[in-house]
């Protein structure tokens, strides 16, 4: 059976950061996941990946209203308290 | 595809996204400002976080459309419901261009072998090699012509010595 992985790896453009076994091996970690497919591994790393910029974007405007210099973990928290869209997040950290 | 999660507590650091894979996508984003090192981390374990819901959402819409396998338009429609839709585009024109290369490379594959050369060059280069091939056999059989030769020329000379001896050695 070939190696879609392997193949998605060799693409020139590389389109992707996170490495895909890793990122496989979280997903797995859920006993409940049921069995997922290579390109869905890929789509999943890539959006993570997008989550990340956002992320990153959105706590660096926390930091500008703030007037700090350096990015700080208080930044994401604040981002993660604004956006709803970060709700997931709530609660899973201390 | 089989599932071989590992259930051993201390594995969990494994089980997390590479810290500089993550760092080097925060600095492409924010360049030159510093970011403290707890905010690293923290970014990582979101990212986890992240991967974890999607992964579970994924799972969730798969079981509901009663498939056996998770497939990407399940994670589109996970994004969607968690309100990540935006990233749809991107991560289908990924794939896609993606998928393109993979194809355009098993064709290639199964196509002719590659090679740097053009057809012409490669006949030129073949009959080059034939020329060269034909020139060695004909030197092997002239030497081995010319050795054919010297053997007879030996044993002839050591026949007429054989004759010669028996009259001309009282001559000395």
């Amino acid at each position: 059976m070939t190696s879609s992985n392997d193949q998605i790896k060799s693409t020139s453009i590389r389109s992707y950061q996170l490495p895909l076994t890793k990122v496989k091996s979280i997903i797995k970690l859920d006993n409940n996941t049921r069995m997922i497919s290579q390109d869905s591994v890929y789509v999943l790393t890539l959006a993570t990946e997008e989550f990340i910029r956002m992320l990153t974007r959105d706590a660096h405007n926390s930091m500008k209203q703030c007037a700090s210099k350096r990015l700080d973990r208080l930044h994401i928290f604040s981002s993660i308290n604004t956006n709803p869209l970060y709700e997931f997040l709530d609660g899973s950290f201390d | 595809m089989i599932d071989s999660s590992n259930n051993s507590g201390n594995e969990d650091d494994d089980k997390c996204v590479p810290r500089a894979a993550v760092y080097k996508m925060i600095k492409d984003c924010t360049q030159h400002i510093r970011v403290s090192g707890e905010a690293k981390e923290f970014f990582v374990q979101c990212c986890n976080e992240f991967i974890h819901t999607l992964a579970l959402q994924a799972n969730t819409v798969c079981e509901q459309q009663t498939k056996r396998l998770v497939h990407p338009d399940h994670i589109v429609t996970a994004l969607n419901n968690m309100g990540f839709g935006s990233y749809k585009t991107k991560c289908l024109n990924a794939m896609e261009t993606a998928q393109e290369e993979i194809a355009q490379k098993r064709r290639k594959l199964h196509g002719k072998p590659t090679s740097i050369y053009t057809d012409d060059e490669l006949r030129q280069k073949q009959e080059l090699l034939f020329q060269q091939a034909r020139e060695e056999a004909q030197q092997l059989e002239d030497d081995d012509w010319a050795r054919t030769q010297e053997l007879s020329k030996e044993a002839l000379r050591k026949k007429l010595e054989a004759t010669r001896t028996d009259d001309d050695n009282y001559d000395d």
